[in-house]
């Protein structure tokens, strides 16, 4: 505790000794907010938002220095100094710089000039350093005076192991961001060309937060440059006000998991050619939304997690509401708090929205842009959503009503499956008003986190011939897929295990379920201990764009299964269908996800029901556990390499401290 | 607590790599420069040169390793551990041995090829491996020696913490021996959350898509506490607590399992290397029907059969011809495996081979799938009775694709000899339908009502 509160003394006096010198600055050049408060409480209130930022950063300096001075031992005691003060006032100045946006989002602010954000950043941040230098100079004197000469150490060893509850940025940022954008499914207007939702994305992660803010403090003590750090591409932006999602019908070479190039289209966000090295196959998540008195004609917004005003999960990791009272290992969580981070692919729509869409095809021969229907137990198909061909060269205009809430997918029905398999396809989320449920009916199924799993299975010599310029007839060259993915993830990029850290980022949001025992009922997903809380899973939407008969299987819970295409599962009186498959809502250890099935199936995320229990009495570390297709040739990539395929992993946290 | 020592060290272990792999983040490019392993091919870039390749352990006390430069580092990495220690080991209520063999096998149809498989104690080698079959609420134990190369065992349905649920790159992989420790959950009438009674399997876990298909797996039964309120009869049991009660001198057990030669000429780490050995290329000849009666052993003893089996080179195969139920009697319990890579689907409505088909001496209703029981669960929050008090749920075709399984029971209707059949699809659909049409395969097996 003594270092803790040694990280305050020095982080306060930065946080408002640089902040009250940020705030004159820019009140002198003549920086006005919407209803701006007295300088005084201007001060005051900034800065003590800005707080909780200024504690990390110092404490990240303060790892940073202790590495440095470990590195070397006969450094001079002011050199030493010298070295912490500056360190820990870069830090504090960078954080306050870097608020600048958070801080024109949260307040209205706008700036007397019109530089670009990122000089003002840059500029906010030198000017900080003003102060903060020699004040976290003379701090580092005061404070070290008589010690031995390392920096503090503020390492939370015992909480290291608990990522996701432990750093304030991850929690408590989003939290305070969450808590003051009350207004529901209408996102800010954009300032400054970066939305307040940008901000978030882009504080998100702890392991993003913290790399970033690294290569921040590194880079400043080089370079000064250090905020080139934070110009990451937005993750949620108003893209436009007109509502018109651009696809474009392109074709290009993708790299596989074992590093081969596969020839490959896809329904990508800008037009790229054959040669691109970064073809555009794929677009970021985009969202609908329905009409508002203020947006009559809807709204389309970029974002990679949905819903927009709750919180996104730090690491993807929903943390929860807390121990569940009366048990040593189960948790209540927190109900309609999280938001769900959604793969590239897909289009989520909320239910009323109108789905505008402009697809063009730059190829040479025809494509379709077409959305499956319903299909009732053992019946074929009802007919698509939406179909339309798209001519050689020619923009379509599609524009329809969001379907009533589940999963879609959207995909080219030319030449089937060729078309789809070579990555012409998507997957079309549409959500309820309550978007922590699977649909509007009685009792539809309440979740944590949802979680879209779509998969696929790559097919090199089809890509081959249709790069030759064939058509591919699929009975005389029939599939020999060598390469399996999920989310467009395969094998150890799929599960996170990884040197690529952004890749291993995006399995945690995306692909990796992630949570804290609870005592899931299947009988009722919406049981609330009290205002605010829940108990119940994570929900999964399995997508099969593929050709190959995929084997969901779980490791750790059995999963319980509430619809299959658009076709909700009954509680009571199931029947058997004319394929011999079992139609009730059901527990199962394998989800069979046949060529364009969508399915959607709870993880309760209980503790391992078969452990022997002093095990889990005792559980210090995150259980992981695999989820994989049991049709394993799913599992190779390049016609080896297992587990090189369609694989996942799940987390179950150990439990809080009671 | 003294069983606390080797978790803790553990767990103390995974902290520091953890540690280390945050470091990582901190500092991406000193990561692996100073935990000092360069990343070539087949060695995982990370500290205790986990990537020992394919050729087998390198000793106990390694950690796995988190992160990886490739997926060939991946897949040639797992961790080896040689005979680790089963953490918080207990008194077991039920102990098994599983030791790795292979042999040369002949099926009924004479058809030869190389086996991986497990034998027990007695060293019997039968083909599937003996049944594991335990009750649940029991502590069970299974000591798997693994022989030359790396093995697991995966108990498949079974849900106990990671390291005693046999996955390398979750846990680790043995060289050596270890002991697997789990404990299915009891059942209590009416809740649809617990219970873990009924049909599962356990397979090694070690390049799983050649060993499996190698042979190495074995049924795995979970039977059910008796509860006062659901009392069994002289000759019978439950299926699950509060199921239906069957036959136990009847009860069969039916594997879907199918053969490509080709892989069957592969080796131990074939394609861990990276080198293409075609195992996305799936072609099987040939399609048999495992299993047989199961005569109610309850000890873990192999399973037995009635069918035909073939024999050769001192392993036996355990193929199941026929399934026997009583007119008059309790009714016949049949645990259907899909043990293959292929969906397949059981057809009881089809007469065959000159016999009428099997729904004409029995009904054929499902009662569970997975180990879990088909309940009503439309009240929230009263009991969830299983589906059948309504009336069975029956049906006359099943569909179960790769490692599913389903609990039927038949109801003897008229004495006679009956057929049903099994299909097997290809794993690729047809060109764009949902489901294949044409089966690659149909093996039949006779229902025999007394």
């Amino acid at each position: 505790m003594t270092r803790l509160s040694t990280l305050f003394v020095f982080a306060v006096p930065l946080a408002f000794g640089v902040g009250l010198w940020l705030v004159v600055l820019h009140h002198a050049e003549g920086g006005r907010e919407r209803a701006e408060p007295s300088l005084l409480l201007h001060w005051l209130r900034d800065a003590t938002l800005a707080l909780p930022a200024v504690v990390i950063a110092v404490w990240l300096a303060t790892l940073l220095a202790d590495r440095l001075l470990a590195a070397e031992p006969a450094l001079p005691r002011r050199w030493r100094v010298g070295l912490i003060g500056a360190l820990t006032g870069a830090a504090a100045s960078i954080t306050l710089a870097a608020g600048s946006p958070l801080h024109g989002w949260l307040f209205g602010a706008q700036e007397a000039h019109t530089l670009p954000l990122y000089i003002h950043m840059a500029r906010d941040a030198l000017m900080a350093l003003v102060v903060a230098l020699p004040l976290a100079t003379s701090l580092a004197a005061f404070l070290l005076a008589g010690r031995p000469l390392r920096a503090p150490t503020f390492a939370a060893r015992a909480d290291r192991r608990r990522p996701a509850v432990e750093v304030g940025p991850t929690g408590a940022v989003p939290a305070l961001l969450s808590s003051v954008a009350t207004l529901p499914s209408v996102p800010p207007e954009p300032r400054d060309g970066v939305s307040g939702f940008d901000v978030m994305g882009t504080l998100t992660t702890r392991r993003t937060f913290l790399r970033y803010g690294a290569g921040g403090l590194a880079a400043a003590g080089l370079t000064g440059a250090g905020i080139a750090g934070w110009s990451r591409p937005s993750r949620a932006a108003v893209v436009s006000e007109t509502g018109v999602l651009e696809l474009f019908v392109n074709e290009g070479h993708v790299a596989m998991v074992d590093g081969a190039l596969v020839y490959m289209r896809g329904f990508g966000e800008r037009p790229t050619n054959l040669t691109d090295p970064n073809p555009s196959l794929t677009i970021e998540p985009h969202v609908f939304l329905r009409p508002t008195a203020q947006l009559p004609n809807g709204q389309l917004v970029k974002s990679h997690f949905f819903p927009f005003t709750a919180v996104p999960p730090p690491e993807g990791c929903p943390t929860p509401a807390g121990p569940a009272s009366g048990t040593t290992i189960y948790h209540v969580l927190r109900r309609q708090y999280w938001a769900s981070f959604f793969p590239r692919r897909t289009i989520i729509a909320e239910q009323g929205s109108t789905i505008r869409l402009s697809v063009t095809n730059r190829l040479l021969d025809p494509h379709s842009f077409v959305i499956s229907g319903d299909r009732a137990p053992g019946g074929p198909p009802a007919a698509p959503i939406v179909s339309r061909n798209i001519a050689p060269g020619a923009t379509e205009q599609i524009s329809f009503t969001a379907p009533p809430p589940g999963t879609y997918l959207y995909h080219d029905t030319q030449n089937a499956p060729v078309n789809r398999v070579l990555g012409l396809h998507g997957v079309l989320i549409v959500v309820p008003s309550d978007p922590w449920r699977l649909s509007d009916k009685l009792g539809a199924a309440e979740f944590e986190r949802q979680w879209l799993w779509l998969c696929n299975d790559i097919e090199p010599e089809w890509g081959r011939l249709t790069r030759m310029g064939q058509t591919v007839d699929p009975v005389r060259t029939p599939a020999l897929p060598r390469y399996f993915t999920l989310n467009d993830r395969s094998g150890f990029h799929s599960i996170g295990a990884s040197t690529n850290h952004e890749i291993n980022r995006l399995a945690r949001e995306e692909t990796k379920p992630c949570g804290w025992a609870r005592e899931t009922d299947v009988r009722n997903f919406s049981k609330s201990p009290a205002a605010g809380q829940i108990v119940t899973g994570q929900l999964i939407r399995a997508v099969n764009a593929g050709i190959a008969i995929h084997q969901l299987h779980w490791h750790g819970n059995h999963v319980f299964t509430v619809r299959r295409n658009g076709f909700d599962f009954s509680r009571r009186d199931g029947f058997v269908d004319a394929e011999g498959h079992v139609n009730i809502q059901q527990s199962e250890d394998v989800l069979e996800l046949d060529p364009l099935d969508r399915k959607e199936t709870m993880l309760p995320m209980k503790p391992p029901p078969d452990a022997v229990p002093v095990v889990v009495a005792n559980q210090k570390e995150e259980f992981v556990f695999p989820m994989h297709c049991h049709a394993e040739m799913s599992q190779t990539a390049g016609g080896g390499l297992y587990p090189g395929g369609i694989v996942s992993d799940w987390i179950l946290m150990p439990p809080l401290p009671r | 607590m003294s069983t606390a020592g080797p978790l803790a060290r553990f767990q103390k272990r995974r902290r520091r790599r953890k540690r280390r792999s945050r470091k990582g983040d901190l500092l991406a490019p000193q990561a692996t420069a100073s935990d000092g392993s360069a990343p070539i091919a087949g060695v995982a870039a990370s500290s205790g040169g986990g990537g020992s390749g394919s050729s087998g352990g390198s000793g106990s006390g390694e950690e796995p390793v988190h992160e990886f430069e490739s997926q060939v580092a991946f897949s040639s990495g797992q961790p080896h551990e040689g005979s680790p220690e089963t953490l918080f080991r207990q008194n077991p209520d039920r102990s098994f041995f599983r030791q790795f063999f292979n042999e040369r096998m002949r099926f009924s149809d004479g058809f030869e090829t190389e086996i991986w498989a497990f034998h027990d104690e007695s060293g019997a080698k039968i083909f599937p491996a003996p049944t594991i079959r335990v009750t649940e609420g029991e502590i069970a134990h299974v000591l798997l020696k693994a022989g030359k190369g790396p093995h697991t065992i995966h108990f498949h349905g079974i849900e106990p913490d990671p390291r005693n649920d046999g996955v390398g790159h979750t846990a680790f992989e043995v060289t050596g021996g270890f002991t697997y420790q789990w404990q299915p959950q009891k059942g209590e009438p009416g809740n649809p959350n617990q219970g873990a009674a009924g049909s599962y399997f356990y397979h090694c876990h070690v390049n799983t898509v050649l060993h499996v298909q190698m042979g190495m797996f074995g049924p795995l039964i979970v039977d059910p506490i008796v509860h006062p309120a659901f009392p069994v009869p002289q000759g019978g049991r439950r299926a699950f607590v509060d199921g239906p009660v069957y036959d136990v001198a009847t009860e069969a057990l039916i594997v879907s399992w199918e053969v490509d030669p080709r892989w069957h000429e592969l080796n131990h780490a074939a394609g861990l290397d990276g080198q293409d050995v075609g195992l996305n290329r799936f072609e099987p000849s040939r399609f048999y029907l495992l299993g047989g009666t199961l005569n109610g052993g309850s000890g873990g003893g192999a399973t037995n059969t009635d069918g035909s089996s073939g024999s050769g080179g001192g392993g036996r195969v355990l193929e199941i011809k026929e399934v026997r139920a009583r007119l008059g009697g309790l009714p016949t319990l049949v645990r259907f495996l899909n043990g293959s890579y292929f969906p397949t689907r059981a057809f009881f409505n089809r007469p065959s081979s000159g016999l009428p088909p099997a729904t004409d001496g029995v009904d054929v209703e499902v009662i569970s799938h997975d180990g879990r029981p088909f309940r009503h669960t439309d009240d929230p929050n009263g009991p969830s009775e299983p589906c059948g008090v309504d009336g069975p749920l029956l049906l006359n075709r099943l569909a179960f694709g790769a490692a599913e399984r389903y609990d039927l029971i038949l109801h003897p209707k008229k004495r006679g000899t009956f057929v049903a059949q099994v299909e097997w699809y290809d794993w690729i659909g047809d060109a764009d339908a949902q489901v294949n049409s044409v089966a690659k395969a149909t093996r039949e097996f006779r229902i025999i009502v007394e």
